[in-house]
């Protein structure tokens, strides 16, 4: 825990206080979103867990979940594993590198702009994805949100 | 000796020394090593074997602990695998985990489903559940969720293979730590300890403690407990040298001591034996043997009474009380042990016996040193036989006497019972001394001796008081007539007639009686009572017996009055001589004169010499008596020539003393030239006894006084013994005879022929005779008859003073002459 804490520290220390400030505003605002078509109105965080770190693809109504991530370099993903997890994005890599090579789970599919995530999620009743607060759209529904 | 006991002494030492040091029968370094190699390897198996199994339960606790290390460095990916129920990654994990040798099976499941599961094929069915790891697998963002398991099967095989050979190293390199510790140990205690005793043990072989030899300090050893070790034994070899030196000496001196003590006992002449307290002898020296006669083996051991050849003289148990006695109060005693032995001789010993004590001061016996005093013993048995016999007839002597008359006094004063004394005084005895000689004389006492012992009982003593006195004591108690009866006994058997050496004997003896208490009051007077009664029995005409009384002492003071007189009379000049003429028998004429001697006692008158004679012979006066009466007789010679008368021959008589030794020739012939005159003036009369008594000397001493011109005369002849031989050969010029024979003549025949045959003999050998005490005119015609030569006597001429004599001579008035004269017809011529 205290190695996390220190990698966070110096994280936060190349990122600058700026960023930092703006993470702290981003998490508060990220939320996990379903299309409105979906039958599925919320998840735990163990289901959202589950999901997104490849245990299961099945939701609770029984279609295939379709986790979907933020571009790598968007603040959303980093922000979301952080407090999802409380895992940096190198760790949650090293843990896909692992299944990756040997397994045959795979990441969620990354989708590189904001625009086409809303989209696939608006679209697709098992897609699940996460959105700041401020982006959230109607064609979105809020299955989740990170307790404030 | 001396080597031998030297030799013995080293090799004493050597042994003992020998005997501390020797060579060792079981080495100590082999003992200390076999000891340390024995504990060490014991140690080192045991340290090797429990160690083993300690580090063998640790090595497999610790490949255990390995392979379960194992799956924590899998745990994130198998948390990954289980998390996503990924069976691929499952696997991958899975078989990476089987690359380790020790891990036999692997596990992997997530919930029911299993992921992985691999398994060596040989070892699966032999692990043991213990060695079986199984580990929950937690969610990789959740480590409270539990989202599968996994389990590690060890191979027990393979980790106790790994364990063992592991421990197995260990353990013989503990075994090769306490082996090389043991060496090394070993090895500093011989250098450090074995090696040194064993040089000292060596050194101390060859010390020899008496020749001040130490031992070599070894070195590096000089301040440790080696070091000291020597110094110790070093002192103690010096302690051990003086002690061994002090012990020979002592040895020495003990052995030198002892050998002179035994030299001592062994040569010594006197007997050394010791007794223990049962009296048993248990040691003798050879004098020991010598004088029992007793083998020393066969003595030794033997109890004094039991001693075979030797019997005590009195009774054991005073011997042994005496012994007894000196054990209790060990004050030495000296005692005799007399004893006969086997060949009947008496011996005796004084035994200086003194008590032996052990080193405890306990008595352990006696030790006896005695001498052989049998001959002192004799000796001095016999001095006390001489002191208390006399020692010619072995009778008690006065002093004997005298101790059994005072206890006889005693007794009778405690018993009333009287004592009887008897004096017996032998008569004659003197002349038969005289003329038989002492030789017969002894005889004679001692079978008289002999004969009153036999007749007298044995309680009654004789005792012989010297010369012819003997006294017999009569102790127990004596009635007066049985007493006269014993005396009358006595004198019978001193009469008997006996022959001794060819002489017929007729022996006889005078005899006191006094009785205690009544006759002295005390031993002395008792003596002197009895002694009294037997002189007034000799005066009494001897051959008798008296008893005393209180009268007789009167006789005997007079006695000793008289012999008191008598020493004074020669120095007043009482005694005178008077002259008895004789006669021619045939012619009638005056033939000389006999001198007589006459005692004028101022009291008393004219004492006859019969009366003082015996007195002067017994207080010996009779010699001086007779050197004055041959002096006067000259003297008055002289004076009758000086008064010019005729020449006249004096016969003067000689007692037996003065005619003893040389004395009578010079007496003579001083008393002749001191008077101035011729020898032939002179006649001696000597009594027939004395001549024959000493007839060898009678011939020399006569001749002698022949060439003097002395004539001879025999007198008193026939009441002695004579033998011819001597008659003949002496040069006698008278014969006087006896008048014993004379008185009788003209009565009785026998005495004629007697007088006729001495006449014959006379006339034969040349000499004259002359007849003594002639008193009547018949026998003056038997005496004529006979061919007598001279005549003296009464009838003749009685005995006169000198100056009577001269008288008649001057006037030629020979009365009694004339009578004779003219009685015979033969007129003789008148002078």
């Amino acid at each position: 825990m205290r190695v996390r804490v220190r990698a966070l520290c110096r994280r936060l220390l190349l990122a600058g206080l700026p960023l930092l400030v703006t993470a702290m505003q981003a998490r508060a605002e990220l939320v996990v979103v379903m299309s409105p078509h979906s039958s599925i109105t919320s998840l735990t965080r163990e289901q959202v867990i589950n999901i997104y770190m490849g245990r299961y693809r099945v939701l609770p109504d029984g279609g295939t979940a379709r986790p979907l991530d933020a571009g790598a370099d968007s603040p959303e993903r980093s922000i979301f594993y952080r407090s999802l997890l409380g895992k940096s994005l190198d760790d949650i890599s090293a843990y896909w590198a692992r299944l990756v090579f040997s397994g045959r789970t795979a990441p969620p599919r990354e989708v590189p702009t904001r625009k086409a995530l809303l989209e696939e999620i608006a679209d697709d009743p098992g897609a699940i994805g996460y959105v700041a607060r401020k982006d959230l759209t109607r064609n979105l529904k809020i299955v989740f949100s990170f307790p404030e | 000796m001396d080597a031998r006991t030297s030799s013995f002494q080293r090799d004493h030492q050597r042994r003992w020394l020998l005997g501390a040091i020797a060579q060792p029968r079981s080495s100590l370094v082999s003992k200390v090593a076999l000891t340390i190699l024995f504990v060490g390897i014991g140690l080192a198996l045991l340290f090797a074997a429990t160690g083993a199994l300690f580090l063998r339960d640790n090595e497999i606790k610790r490949q255990l602990q390995l392979t379960a290390e194992l799956l924590t460095t899998v745990e994130s990916t198998v948390r990954i695998a289980c998390f996503t129920g990924d069976k691929a990654l499952a696997r991958e994990v899975a078989e990476g985990l089987m690359t380790n040798h020790s891990v036999a099976g692997i596990r992997i499941s997530a919930g029911e489903q299993v992921l992985a599961e691999t398994h060596r094929r040989t070892s699966a069915a032999t692990s043991a559940p213990e060695h079986m790891v199984r580990r929950a697998v937690a969610s990789p963002f959740d480590a409270n969720s539990v989202v599968g398991d996994i389990v590690l099967i060890a191979d027990s095989d393979v980790i106790r293979t790994d364990a063992a050979e592991h421990s197995g190293f260990f353990a013989c390199i503990l075994l090769l730590e306490v082996l090389a510790v043991t060496l090394a140990v070993a090895f500093v205690i011989f250098r450090t300890v074995v090696r040194p005793i064993k040089v000292l043990a060596s050194d101390l072989q060859r010390i020899r403690a008496t020749a001040d030899q130490r031992l070599p300090m070894p070195k590096g050893h000089e301040s440790n407990e080696i070091g000291q070790l020597t110094k110790v034994f070093n002192a103690m070899i010096g302690h051990i040298g003086k002690l061994l030196t002090q012990e020979q000496s002592m040895r020495e001196q003990m052995a030198h001591s002892e050998r002179r003590f035994r030299t001592l006992a062994e040569n010594s002449p006197d007997i050394i034996v010791r007794h223990d307290l049962h009296h048993r002898l248990v040691f003798a020296n050879p004098a020991y043997a010598r004088e029992t006669g007793l083998p020393l083996d066969l003595a030794l051991s033997g109890v004094l009474d039991e001693q075979s050849t030797w019997r005590p003289a009195i009774p054991i148990e005073q011997y042994r009380a005496r012994l007894r006695r000196v054990v209790e109060t060990g004050a030495p005693d000296c005692l005799l042990w007399e004893w006969t032995t086997a060949s009947g001789n008496a011996v005796c010993h004084e035994m200086h016996v003194v008590a032996e004590y052990d080193a405890d001061g306990n008595a352990v016996g006696t030790l006896a040193i005695g001498r052989n005093v049998t001959d002192r013993r004799e000796a001095e048995r016999q001095l006390v036989h001489q002191a208390t016999h006399d020692a010619l007839t072995g009778l008690p002597n006065r002093a004997l006497l005298k101790d059994r008359l005072q206890q006889g006094i005693a007794q009778s004063r405690r018993d009333g019972r009287n004592v009887a004394l008897l004096f017996i005084d032998l008569d004659h005895f003197k002349s038969i001394n005289d003329t038989l000689g002492h030789d017969t004389g002894d005889e004679l006492l001692k079978l008289l001796a002999g004969r009153m012992q036999s007749v007298l009982r044995v309680g009654d003593t004789v005792a012989r008081l010297g010369g012819d006195e003997f006294v017999v004591l009569i102790q127990d108690g004596i009635a007066r007539h049985q007493l006269d009866r014993v005396a009358q006994k006595i004198f019978h058997t001193i009469a008997t007639p006996c022959e001794i050496s060819g002489h017929q004997i007729y022996p006889g003896a005078s005899m006191g009686i006094a009785v205690y208490p009544q006759d002295g009051a005390d031993a002395d007077t008792l003596m002197r009572s009895a002694d009294t009664a037997m002189y007034v029995a000799k005066d009494r005409g001897r051959n008798n017996c008296r008893f005393y009384s209180a009268e007789m002492n009167n006789d005997l003071r007079e006695w000793l009055q008289m012999s008191n007189d008598l020493r004074r009379a020669l120095e007043n000049r009482e005694f005178e001589l008077h002259y008895q003429p004789k006669a021619d028998v045939a012619t009638g004429a005056f033939a000389g004169m006999e001198a007589l001697i006459r005692w004028r006692h101022p009291d008393l008158g004219m004492v006859s010499p019969g009366r003082f004679i015996p007195v002067a012979e017994e207080n010996g006066l009779i010699g001086a008596i007779g050197h004055w009466v041959l002096d006067e007789a000259c003297r008055q010679m002289r004076a009758w020539l000086n008064a010019g008368l005729e020449p006249i021959r004096v016969a003067v008589n000689l007692s037996a003393v003065q005619c003893q030794g040389d004395e009578l020739l010079r007496h003579v012939r001083t008393a002749l030239a001191g008077h101035r005159l011729e020898g032939r003036r002179l006649e001696l009369e000597i009594t027939e006894s004395i001549v024959m008594a000493h007839a060898e000397e009678s011939i020399r001493s006569f001749w002698a006084l022949r060439e003097m011109g002395v004539r001879v005369a025999v007198d008193d002849f026939g009441t002695g013994y004579s033998s011819l031989s001597y008659l003949k050969r002496l040069p006698v010029d008278n014969l006087k005879i006896d008048k014993s024979f004379v008185d009788d003549i003209d009565v009785d025949p026998n005495d004629v022929e007697i007088i006729r045959a001495i006449i014959a003999m006379a006339h034969t050998l040349g000499m004259r005779t002359i007849a003594e005490g002639v008193e009547t005119q018949s026998q003056l015609e038997c005496l004529r008859q006979a061919g007598c030569d001279e005549l003296q006597g009464y009838h003749y001429c009685k005995p006169l003073p000198a100056a009577e004599v001269t008288a008649l001579i001057r006037n030629g008035n020979w009365c009694r002459l004339q009578e004779v004269e003219s009685a015979s017809e033969e007129a003789p011529k008148t002078i």
